[in-house]
């Protein structure tokens, strides 16, 4: 009988144990063994891995830190830019929402026809209280025109150029507008001071005024339609000795926060000089 | 003539910066006024200068805006402009206190004809009532604006003549 050579044995035995290991690993049985096998060098590797990776880490961190300020600034970059959007946003919303405002008072009003104006400045001397709004003649305005918020009464045009006007503010001190009590038959009148402050005169001392009660435009004397809103009586200052008993009045349009105007522009001015005896 | 014309944006810009934000920042009743303190700045720096051309400028842009008569503000502006000069010749070593000093008194002369104008125009301006809600606080807030008003025109002054010693 022929020998095999061992040698060639050998082979033969080798390529038929790793021909089955292939035929047991392709059908599943080895995998539970592989598992059990590869763990250990699986674990290995995540270790080396994250020793490697930090320090990896550790030698490229100054080109990261480079990246990472100018990712940074890119990003404070967008941030101002949406932080000064959302600011003109925020300023648009509150011009949006005294424009819808305005409107509503427009509505309420339906017989006056308005001009809606921004206030763009104040009179540089504190003595007086003008307004300044960016629409003068061309856009229609004229001297004597009444100027309302949706609050109530501010004042009248005194001075009109072509793009801007000025506008008098009831609490100026040269102002008077002569109002009646929302409750009451009587009338007045209202005058503005240095300060600021609006002070109901000419009210008789058989009249019976409390605090809160509500004045509005009389329409007397021809400057003012009637019926606007005014303000409200705060403080009575009644002396016996006096023929009249004044008080403050606490104006209903905050002059200091004012951003709109609108500006009636049909109503006629009437004007009672030639009428008035001759004080000559 | 260049330094007028110069002058002529400076007062321009600065009298739409009063109008917009320095009238609407208020201590009681007074306010500021950074055309008549930029007008004494640079008197007192620029001892050369046009004065008169300036106060008349300064004068004319700020009666446009105002409801003051014309007279009245032209009256304040030169007055302020001749007592500008006039301290500076007195306080000639030192530039900061006769600026301080036109300022005090230009702002009291100022109070005084425009409280004047206003009982002539038959406006009740109860003098005592202005005095403490006007004058006072408007006082405060002119010094409060002085430095800064004073190295502003400094600058500009300095730019327009730059070699010039125009600090003393």
């Amino acid at each position: 009988m022929k020998s095999i050579d061992p040698k060639r044995l050998r082979n033969i035995i080798a390529t038929m144990v790793v021909i089955g290991l292939i035929l047991l690993s392709l059908s599943g049985v080895l995998r539970p063994f592989l598992g059990v096998v590869l763990d250990p060098f699986v674990a290995m590797q995540r270790w080396l891995s994250e020793r490697f990776m930090a320090l990896y880490d550790f030698f490229t961190l100054p080109r990261d830190v480079t990246e990472l300020l100018q990712r940074n600034a890119e990003l404070e970059n967008e941030v101002s830019n949406l932080q000064s959007q959302v600011i003109q946003l925020q300023e648009q919303l509150r011009e949006t929402e005294v424009l819808y405002s305005l409107l509503d008072f427009a509505r309420a009003r339906p017989q006056d026809q308005y001009i809606a104006a921004a206030v763009i400045g104040q009179d540089p001397s504190p003595f007086l209280h003008y307004v300044i709004i960016d629409r003068g003649s061309d856009d229609g305005i004229r001297y004597g025109m009444p100027v309302v918020t949706q609050q109530g009464l501010v004042g009248r045009v005194d001075a009109v150029t072509s793009s801007a006007a000025r506008v008098q503010l009831i609490t100026d001190p040269g102002a008077v507008v002569n109002i009646k009590f929302q409750n009451k038959s009587e009338n007045a009148q209202i005058q503005g001071s240095v300060t600021g402050e609006i002070m109901l005169e000419m009210v008789s001392q058989t009249i019976s005024i409390n605090s809160g009660e509500i004045l509005l435009t009389s329409g007397l004397g021809g400057n003012y339609p009637t019926d606007i809103l005014v303000g409200q009586v705060s403080e009575i200052e009644k002396t016996e000795n006096n023929l009249f008993q004044s008080a403050v009045v606490q104006p209903v349009v905050d002059f200091n926060a004012m951003r709109a105007v609108l500006v009636i522009t049909n109503f006629e001015r009437i004007n009672i000089q030639p009428l008035l005896p001759d004080q000559g | 003539m260049g330094q007028l014309l110069i002058s002529l944006p400076v007062f321009l810009i600065l009298s739409v910066i009063q109008t917009v934000a320095i009238s609407r920042i208020s201590i009681i009743a007074g306010s500021g006024d950074i055309v008549m303190l930029a007008l004494i700045a640079w008197i007192v720096i620029d001892e050369e200068g046009n004065h008169l051309g300036w106060a008349i400028i300064s004068g004319f842009l700020i009666s446009i805006l105002s409801a003051m008569p014309i007279v009245t503000v032209f009256g304040i502006y030169i007055t302020a402009s001749i007592l500008a000069r006039i301290a500076r010749r007195i306080f000639w070593q030192s530039p900061i206190l006769a600026l301080f000093s036109t300022i005090i008194l230009a702002t009291i002369m100022k109070f005084l004809i425009e409280i004047f104008t206003l009982q002539y125009l038959g406006i009740p301006a109860p003098f005592i009532l202005s005095l403490t809600s006007v004058l006072l606080p408007t006082l405060v807030l002119n010094i409060f604006y002085t430095f800064p008003i004073y190295v502003l025109m400094g600058d500009i002054a300095h730019w327009i003549s730059p070699k010039d010693e125009i600090y003393a």
